[in-house]
């Protein structure tokens, strides 16, 4: 009886870690290790999945960003790092990389906004 | 003709004044403050949880945890409001010239097991008339009653079970007075003496006693030997709820270790029957008729438990369904005639069964956490937890405080665990209203073999609980969710859960019956008839019908026949045995032999049981009634505060045989108890008048120790049969004699 209710339990664990892996595959392809995913070419996939749940560790986005600025995917950067910045704002150094993100996407008068934001320089005046 | 209607009568007695109160004034009125603050404090967190806690996003299943919340506060209510006084019975001579029936219910039990509570029921001491009722119809139950001398009756069909059975010996005899007895309940000698004297109160229409049971390796008993603690689950019920129920005259009939009153029962023509619990179904009855009931919570008879897990399930089961089913005929909240107290009382005893519902919710919320990460609290923050610990802290304390060292929380939910399912299942049936319900007998022998399949939905649980640990565990891992402290509290609280189910399916995976009879921890002198006589005694560690285990100071080699003399208090017991196994002690020459006896004839196992039912059950029960180690702790304080400190020299305790020599001759043999610095205690066959110089003689494979000792004390040991009576004499060894020498000798530690 103890073999055939461990064994039920390993068989059920193992459809687990199926059902696991089906629901979260976006989040355990970004799980490997830092080179992997930077030569995934699924990567921008698995990361607008990622980007698009609601509720997702900061561990998470911190690989999505650093990954998409690594493979100079920065809307992908910026997206992610805005996430982090909406769920902590209280994080000015998020801040101030997402403003730099936003300067190498090109989006330039968003990252002098949140320059001045972070900086608490006043948004019609000082460095230009 | 109900008893309102009855002229009335002079009363002899009335029974309301044999209950006194258990405890002192002050400590009533601080478990009564205690109730309430616990109470008070739950109904404040449950304003709190109802008003700023349920979580929106996960409404339901909010909402759920929060029902089940409130059920937990209903119950502690109805337990506190039942235990609000707890009162004993101080007991009234009995009436002389009572006519006494005493039915013995039976169906398919063994006969050996019959044997003993037929001799325990004739043997009672009161003039009564004993009959059988055997719904088996088997010729071998009636060849048991003819060579016992009772009467035997059967009838043939089944109907209605086992209050079918007892209405159609009702119809049947005549006696005034009727005491009932499972076939499994072994009365003492003195249990119609000790009830009978409330029937001098003509209200009095039934005297109900607790159920103890000798079986303690079964399912519902929890040992503590070193300690001197045992854990009944029942113990609860039978210590507190009934003894508090019979301060509102609310205590009932448990269908067993019972008297009843015939004229109470006449309009019913015995119990009432058309629910599986006729017990409680006839004593609300009667209640609502105006009759009295009353408990008397002495140890008067022992039963066996369910020994496995399926037999206490099935148990449970039909005290569940019946209780419930009650309901359905006779409502205890809108019967007439009985007080509030009674309604509460009665209610509160079928509501204790519909804790299924929220014991599922209590285990299957942690895994539901687990898997969905939503919580059924909405604020988990600072306020809540204070809240939340407020609470807890009062309800255990009050708990504690109301338990007066009767319940362990722990044991308690461990058993809920193991019930929850049944409870589930009976809550199912009464609400889906399943017609028929069947009486099922409880095993009192148990199961062949293994059988864990009534553990099934606590596997099916622990799998659940199992998967959803591994999921949080994953979620955490890969960074799906980063709520580390929800699923650290939802694991704690899982794991716990996840123990009592892993310990509630050992319950069920434990082997059922090893062996044929019961063991009890006995320790009774030894001779060995046909051994060489160099002095040598043993001493049982543990005794039955069939055999027992054997200290001897040397190895005896396995076959080996015996021929032994049990010192079975004042009637020693010569019998043949076989040495069938063996092992060494591990601190001592002692040896421990596995003895199998070969008792000739039905006499001499009648004399074992004797003694077994008499002497070593009562030592046993009265032994293992030491309080708590905070009950302890806290007498040791508050006798310290007010100066009352008796100090007492550490005792060891240690069993093992000696013999008494006076100095005109005589010599007989007694078994240590417990040994001190200057003196020790032992169980004697005969009584030592305190003052008198005695000596005592020890061998022990560490050699032979000997010194004169001076009774101080001598008490009779608990038990009915005064031709088995026993003694507790405290010595006082001499000055001159080698305590420490005997201490080693004793070998205490080892062999307590």
């Amino acid at each position: 009886m103890t073999m055939r209710l461990v064994t039920v339990l390993a068989v059920f664990v193992a459809v687990e870690l199926g059902v696991f892996y089906w629901r979260h595959h976006d989040v355990v392809r970004l799980s490997v290790s830092r080179s992997t995913v930077v030569a995934d070419a699924a990567f921008p996939e698995a990361a607008r999945a990622v980007l698009a749940r609601d509720r997702i560790s900061r561990r998470v986005l911190e690989r999505v960003a650093d990954v998409a600025h690594e493979r100079r995917e920065f809307d992908l950067q910026v997206r992610a790092l805005e996430r982090i910045a909406g769920t902590y704002p209280e994080d000015g150094r998020v801040r101030l990389r997402l403003a730099q993100a936003l300067r190498d996407a090109g989006r330039l008068d968003e990252a002098e906004r949140t320059y001045r934001a972070e900086l608490g320089l006043p948004p019609d005046g000082g460095v230009r | 003709m109900s008893l309102k209607d009855r002229p009335s009568r002079h009363t002899a007695l009335d029974a309301d004044s044999t209950l006194a109160f258990v405890d002192t004034p002050l400590r009533r009125r601080m478990r009564k403050a205690a109730a309430l603050v616990g109470l008070a404090v739950y109904a404040i967190y449950l304003g709190y949880r109802g008003l700023y806690t349920l979580n929106p996003d996960a409404l339901a299943f909010s909402l759920a945890v929060y029902v089940a919340e409130i059920h937990g506060f209903f119950s502690l209510a109805f337990y506190y409001f039942q235990i609000w006084e707890v009162r004993r019975r101080t007991v009234p001579a009995p009436p002389e010239g009572l006519s006494v029936d005493v039915y013995i219910t039976t169906f398919n039990e063994d006969v050996d097991l019959l044997r003993q509570t037929v001799r325990g029921a004739i043997n009672m001491r009161y003039p009564h008339r004993t009959l059988v009722l055997d719904d088996g119809r088997r010729p071998e139950v009636k060849a048991l009653c003819d060579a016992l001398g009772c009467e035997y009756l059967a009838r043939e069909t089944n109907e209605h079970a086992k209050a079918g059975n007892w209405n159609h010996a009702f119809a049947r005899t005549s006696g005034a007075i009727i005491a009932t007895f499972d076939a499994d309940h072994v009365p003492r000698a003195d249990f119609l003496e000790r009830t009978l004297g409330f029937f001098a109160d003509p209200k009095v229409a039934l005297v109900q006693v607790p159920q103890r049971y000798h079986n303690l390796d079964s399912l519902q008993h929890r040992v503590d030997w070193r300690n001197r603690r045992l854990y009944g689950e029942q113990d609860v019920f039978f210590n507190l709820v009934m003894p508090g129920k019979d301060h509102w005259n609310a205590s009932f009939f448990c269908g067993t270790g019972a008297v009843l009153r015939r004229s109470a029962l006449e309009p019913y023509g015995g119990l009432v029957t058309g629910t599986i619990t006729e017990d409680m179904h006839t004593a609300l009855a009667l209640q609502a008729e105006g009759w009295k009931s009353v408990y008397l919570n002495e140890l008067l008879v022992t039963g066996l438990a369910p020994m496995d897990f399926a037999s206490y399930s099935s148990q449970r089961l039909r005290w569940a369904e019946g209780n419930l089913k009650i309901i359905r005929r006779l409502n205890p909240l809108t019967h007439c005639g009985l007080t509030f107290a009674q309604r509460v009382c009665y209610f509160a005893s079928m509501y204790h069964w519909t804790i299924g519902f929220p014991k599922l919710v209590f285990y299957l919320a942690p895994p539901l956490i687990l898997f969905t990460g939503q919580f059924p609290i909405a604020q988990f923050d600072r306020t809540f937890v204070l809240m939340y610990l407020a609470h807890l802290a009062t309800l255990v304390g009050s708990y504690k405080l109301l338990a007066r060292g009767t319940g362990r929380l722990f044991m308690d939910e461990l058993f809920n665990m193991a019930n929850f399912y049944t409870l589930l299942v009976a809550s199912a049936r009464f609400l889906i209203g399943r017609r028929a319900s069947r009486f099922v007998v409880t095993s009192k022998r148990g199961g062949e073999g293994r059988d864990d399949r009534a553990a099934l939905p606590h596997y099916a649980l622990a799998g659940f609980t199992v998967l959803a640990l591994v999921w949080s565990g994953l979620g955490l891992g890969f960074g799906v969710t980063e709520d580390v402290v929800g699923a650290g509290v939802a694991t704690f609280w899982a794991l716990y859960n996840l123990t009592l189910m892993l310990m509630v399916a050992t319950f069920a995976r434990r082997p059922s019956q090893k062996r044929q009879a019961v063991r009890f921890r006995a320790s009774v002198p030894v001779e060995l008839l046909d051994v060489p006589a160099n002095g040598w005694l043993g001493v049982t560690l543990d005794l039955a019908e069939s055999g027992c285990t054997l200290l001897w100071p040397r190895r005896l080699m396995l076959g080996t026949r015996l021929r032994l003399r049990l010192h079975l208090g004042p009637r020693p017991l010569d019998c043949d045995g076989e040495v069938v196994s063996s092992h060494d002690r591990v601190r001592s020459e002692w040896v421990g032999h596995g003895i199998r006896f070969h008792l000739t004839g039905p006499d001499a196992v009648d004399r074992l049981a004797d003694a077994l039912y008499n002497m070593a059950v009562p030592e046993i029960l009265t032994r293992l009634t030491r309080p708590s180690w905070a009950v302890r702790v806290t007498r040791a304080i508050s006798s310290r505060l007010l100066g009352s400190t008796k100090f007492r020299a550490p005792r060891y305790e240690a069993f093992l045989p000696m013999r008494v020599q006076t100095r005109d001759g005589e010599e007989w043999l007694a078994t240590t108890r417990d040994l001190s610095q200057g003196g020790l205690s032992l169980v004697s066959s005969r009584h030592v008048p305190p003052g008198r110089l005695v000596r005592l003689i020890l061998r022990s494979p560490d050699g032979e120790w000997s010194s004169l000792a001076t009774v101080v004390r001598a008490m009779p040991m608990p038990g009915a049969d005064d031709s088995l009576r026993t003694w507790l004499v405290g010595m006082r060894i001499d000055g001159h004699a080698d305590v420490v020498g005997l201490r080693h000798i004793l070998s205490a530690e080892a062999l307590a």
